[in-house]
């Protein structure tokens, strides 16, 4: 589904050049869930991010290729050109992302931020529907409907018709966009539905301070989901949901992915939820990948230090004994030489300090990067 | 079946909480006048025996950081007492005649003013973000030294902030740091220093890991768990993360819509819970397990507003054993098994 080589990106920051990916590789495919579990600066929302092409300066893609492939054909996302990169976003790829409040606009009802996604990526769908109701319509219509089907005519043969958009706006000329916001809101009101809104009338026309985080979450995923995705990015979905709720919002993206038929790339710090989620698992460390595995493969027998460290480190019920990670976690405008754990690594050796470790395949089906393999 | 002010009558008990209630007026109208309680913490009774860790465990509004505040006198208590440290005795004459005048002498929740600065000395309170919860303009020395000059304790101040400082695993170079200098688990570690630097008896945790990174949040845990065999330390966990909870905690506290649900020993209440609230919190952690298949009770619907509670029992509205009692009427915290007490009509025991 997706592919990223070598990616590598830095921020130029008046405090220095942080280092934020460093030769990340990581593949996708088609129909898993892909877990990426890593700390805070660990790279997994830089690097979603720029599958998604979102690139937001002061950073820079150094290196490296982001490929996703589709019916056949593939987009090279980091040359490709903007007006690509909208008809990709929300279609082919969509996000969902942590904080539900800050995704949402707090001066638009949850109507008009999903029917967004609808008018721009399926505006052919519903200006066809509205031609037809207006067909239906033009016998007992007078010149009113004929001037709808005039406008909705012009806007299938071009949706950006600056005439159509332009009398739209005008009383009686502009009955068409009633029309169209009618079957918007039925589509809307529908997908609301299946995210188990109660209500999803009400919903709908509320704006998103009226909702509760739950509520916002489903609003949010909703929107993701609009245009049936092929490559669905969770970001932390459930970090600011409390524990009942984080359960539903699991339950109702796991059910989404298997009737949608979708690939589901789902980041987190929380291994609980990797556990929970994930066929396989990346884990990340301070800008890089560091292990690649299935998901029991990683919990049974994890092969990098790190992950091992992680595994030792994550309060679980009926653990007594917890061993922490000494150290902190690099600062990236400064990182360690060579294999950035090395400082916190038991096993450190000469070569960890001058050399950074590839990526590596010691058994079949598992990838990690360290010099001990 | 005993209720649970008989267990409070006990010589470990260092803090006796009973009947507390803190409800926060809603204003509205022209006049501004009170037209909704927001039942914060409602009717709450309950002891942290000494040298215990209790946890509070709870959702987002189920009233855990306001009971803590209204324990430590943050906020005014609206009914209720608060008996910190009173000996066994007197605690125990508070039913008979004279309990009046002996509850005024003794109960935190009716001192006001400079009569609660002796008791601040001893109860402390560690915040969930330092980053908020450090000044960004004090240096490090300052911020620890500060509560030793608010109360007038004369000591050598540099020599006490860094036997402090190493105390909680740093060195004396941070000393004069600001905390923009330092990482997130250094910053808890300082604010952990200023709580003990009056060397407390209690002290109320109020998420301190759930801002600093998974790497490090064992490293704060661990720390905690030493000073309080050091220091002698009775903590009053909150958190909404029940990974942790087991880890550190010896008894636990369920709150749901500013009432305790459930309160018993840690083993009990993950092993056996006997509310159907715990049972459901405790079926959705989500276990780093890809082994085991759980059965999930995945709950419905959200936590109602505290201005607005159902009428009956406040998880009735969520509860899948729910009957038609439970709509009707309260039911109180009783002991369901030994130590183990639970607010259910129709308990899982």
């Amino acid at each position: 589904m997706a592919e990223v080589q070598d990616l590598t990106l830095r921020y130029y920051t008046y405090e220095g050049v942080v280092k934020a990916l460093e030769r990340v590789n990581l593949v996708v495919r088609t129909g898993e869930t892909l877990g990426v579990v890593g700390e805070t600066g660990s790279g997994k929302t830089v690097t979603a991010l720029a599958i998604m092409g979102i690139v937001l300066p002061p950073g820079k893609i150094e290196e490296g290729s982001i490929i996703l492939h589709h019916d056949g054909g593939y987009i090279e996302v980091t040359k490709a050109r903007v007006d690509v990169l909208q008809r990709i976003r929300g279609r082919l790829v969509a996000m969902i992302f942590q904080e539900p409040s800050q995704a949402l606009n707090p001066v638009y009802t949850i109507e008009d931020q999903i029917g967004e996604a609808y008018l721009t990526h399926m505006h052919g769908e519903i200006y066809t529907k509205a031609h037809q109701e207006v067909e239906r319509d033009i016998e007992r219509g007078g010149i009113k409907v004929r001037i709808e089907r005039l406008m909705l005519r012009r806007l299938l043969r071009n949706p950006n018709d600056r005439l159509a958009n332009f009398l739209g706006r005008l009383p009686l000329l502009g009955a068409y966009r009633s029309r169209v916001k009618r079957i918007v809101r039925g589509m809307v009101v529908d997908m609301l539905r299946q995210m188990d809104v109660p209500d999803p009338e009400r919903v709908a026309s509320s704006y998103p301070h009226e909702l509760s985080g739950g509520m916002k979450q489903r609003a949010v995923i909703a929107m993701a989901l609009a245009c049936r995705p092929a490559l669905l990015i969770a970001d932390e979905p459930t970090t600011s949901l409390d524990v009942t709720i984080e359960a539903q919002i699991l339950e109702l993206i796991r059910r989404m992915k298997v009737r949608y038929d979708t690939t589901v790339l789902f980041i987190t710090h929380d291994l609980g939820l990797i556990a929970e989620m994930a066929d396989r698992v990346a884990v990340m460390y301070a800008g890089s990948v560091v292990e690649v595995a299935d998901v029991k493969s990683i919990f049974s027998r994890p092969l990098h230090p790190y992950t091992q460290a992680l595994l030792r480190a994550i309060p679980r019920i009926g653990v007594r004994e917890l061993t922490p990670i000494e150290g902190t976690i690099p600062n990236l405008v400064n990182p360690p030489s060579g294999c950035r754990f090395h400082p916190r690594c038991p096993y450190a050796f000469e070569k960890c300090k001058l050399e950074q470790p590839q990526l590596t395949m010691p058994e079949e089906g598992r990838l990690v990067a360290c010099h001990l393999y | 079946m005993s209720s649970i002010l008989e267990a409070l009558l006990d010589e470990n008990i260092l803090l006796d909480v009973r009947n507390l209630s803190k409800h926060f007026p809603v204003y509205g109208g022209v006049i501004r006048k009170v037209v909704a309680k927001v039942r914060a913490v409602d009717d709450v009774t309950f002891g942290v025996r000494k040298g215990e860790t209790l946890a509070v465990v709870g959702e987002s509004g189920s009233g855990k950081t306001t009971l803590a505040k209204t324990i430590i006198r943050v906020y005014e208590p609206t009914s209720g007492s608060i008996f910190f440290d009173v000996p066994l005795d007197i605690r125990r004459r508070l039913a008979e005649a004279g309990g009046r005048e002996i509850s005024e002498m003794y109960d935190l929740a009716r001192f006001k003013g400079r009569r609660l600065k002796p008791i601040r000395r001893r109860m402390q309170m560690v915040y969930q973000d330092p980053t908020s919860s450090l000044n960004p303009r004090m240096l490090v020395k300052d911020i620890i030294a500060e509560p030793l000059k608010i109360h007038g304790l004369k000591v050598d101040l540099e020599t006490h902030v860094s036997n402090l400082l190493s105390k909680v695993g740093m060195s004396d170079e941070h000393m004069y740091r600001y905390p923009h200098e330092l990482s997130g688990g250094q910053r808890q570690r300082v604010a952990i220093a200023r709580a003990l630097s009056t060397n407390p008896d209690f002290v109320v945790l109020d998420e301190p890991t759930s801002a600093v990174d998974v790497s490090v949040r064992v490293q704060i845990l661990n720390l905690l768990k030493n000073l309080q065999v050091q220091m002698g330390l009775t903590y009053l966990f909150i958190t909404h993360d029940l990974n942790v909870v087991d880890y550190i905690s010896d008894r636990v506290m369920v709150m749901y819509l500013g009432r305790i649900v459930e309160l018993g020993e840690r083993s009990d209440i993950f092993r056996r819970p006997a509310h159907p609230y715990t049972e459901a919190l405790l079926s959705a952690i989500p276990v780093a397990d890809p082994f085991t298949a759980r059965k999930r009770i995945i709950l419905k619907g959200e936590v109602p507003s505290p201005t607005n509670p159902p009428p009956g029992c406040p998880f009735s509205t969520r509860c899948p054993y729910a009957r038609e009692r439970c709509f009707r009427e309260s039911p109180m915290l009783e002991e369901v098994r030994k130590k183990q007490y639970t607010a259910c009509f129709y308990h899982l025991s």
